[in-house]
């Protein structure tokens, strides 16, 4: 519990002094072919897998289904597979409405803007309908 | 006093972070959970829920304050900065900012990861991700079209 706390700090320290934003490195190379904010996204992607491959040779007990593409996990359910690509879709669409991914919002409301810190409030209220009401009916229309 | 840092080497740092708190932390019951914007506070309210009611609590829904904590984190970072101010609310768009967070939460349990984590899940080389980061992409070029009219 602390921990994560810790490691939320450090991610939200990190998060300020670079402005990373997977939607501002999409948007920018759309729009402006800008390709600063675009190489955090590679970064992500170059930092995990770098350490998700030389920390599981370490550690093999932490990575159990590590490289998930060799497994059969793969492409399950179409049903979760529509979930994921309606979810995803909303989350951009929403994320470039209120200029920044999820993430971003939380780092902007640490920095004093009250207008994310609302955004915050329907976002955490939002989480909590969902279970309470929304799921059970997401997840009997959602289950073939 | 402190360098601001370049986005790439950020987005090193998260990936690095995140594959060693898997590895050392303990956060392996789902793959690449080391930060979620949307898992973690929905664990947090499984917790509080099952605490309210006095269910049995399962072993994995842990209290995980990490979305507090970058908050926490980004206030220190704008202190030592020096540029911390405050944003003031726009009245016009309080219930639309309001009803955008409430939808996004929605739409992310819908697909139960947030964006850092799509990245993050696409690094541990899960593929059904792929049809996320479409959808993303998609998302994005959609309201950036709309917004243009």
């Amino acid at each position: 519990m602390i921990t994560s706390l810790a490691i939320g700090a450090i991610i939200g320290f990190i998060g300020y002094s670079s402005r990373f934003c997977t939607m501002a490195g999409i948007r920018n190379l759309i729009l402006l072919r800008h390709k600063e904010m675009f190489m955090g996204i590679i970064g992500i992607l170059a930092g995990g897998f770098i350490g998700f491959s030389t920390l599981s040779l370490i550690n093999p007990v932490a990575f159990q289904n590590f490289p998930i593409l060799l497994k059969i996990k793969l492409f399950t359910k179409l049903s979760k597979l529509l979930l994921i690509v309606i979810g995803s879709l909303g989350l951009g669409i929403i994320s470039t409405y209120v200029d920044g991914c999820p993430f971003r919002m939380h780092v902007k409301a640490g920095s004093g803007d009250l207008n994310s810190i609302i955004y915050l409030t329907g976002f955490y209220i939002g989480i909590v309908y969902f279970i309470l009401f929304l799921q059970d009916i997401v997840m009997s229309i959602f289950s073939f | 006093m402190f360098m601001k840092i370049k986005p790439f080497y950020a987005g090193i740092l998260f990936g690095l972070i995140f594959a060693f708190s898997q590895a050392f932390l303990g956060y392996v019951w789902k793959d690449a959970y080391a930060y979620c914007t949307i898992g973690h506070p929905r664990d947090l309210i499984f917790w509080l829920t099952s605490i309210l009611t006095s269910s049995k609590i399962s072993q994995y829904t842990l209290p995980l304050l990490s979305t507090f904590g970058v908050i926490l984190g980004s206030f220190i970072a704008s202190k030592v900065y020096r540029e911390f101010h405050i944003v003031k609310i726009e009245k016009s768009n309080l219930f639309t900012t309001f009803a955008l967070g409430f939808a996004a939460a929605v739409f992310g349990l819908f697909a139960t990861f947030c964006p850092i984590r799509l990245f993050v899940l696409l690094s541990f080389g899960d593929l059904e991700v792929l049809f996320g980061i479409i959808g993303y992409t998609l998302g994005i070029f959609l309201a950036i079209k709309l917004m243009r009219r």
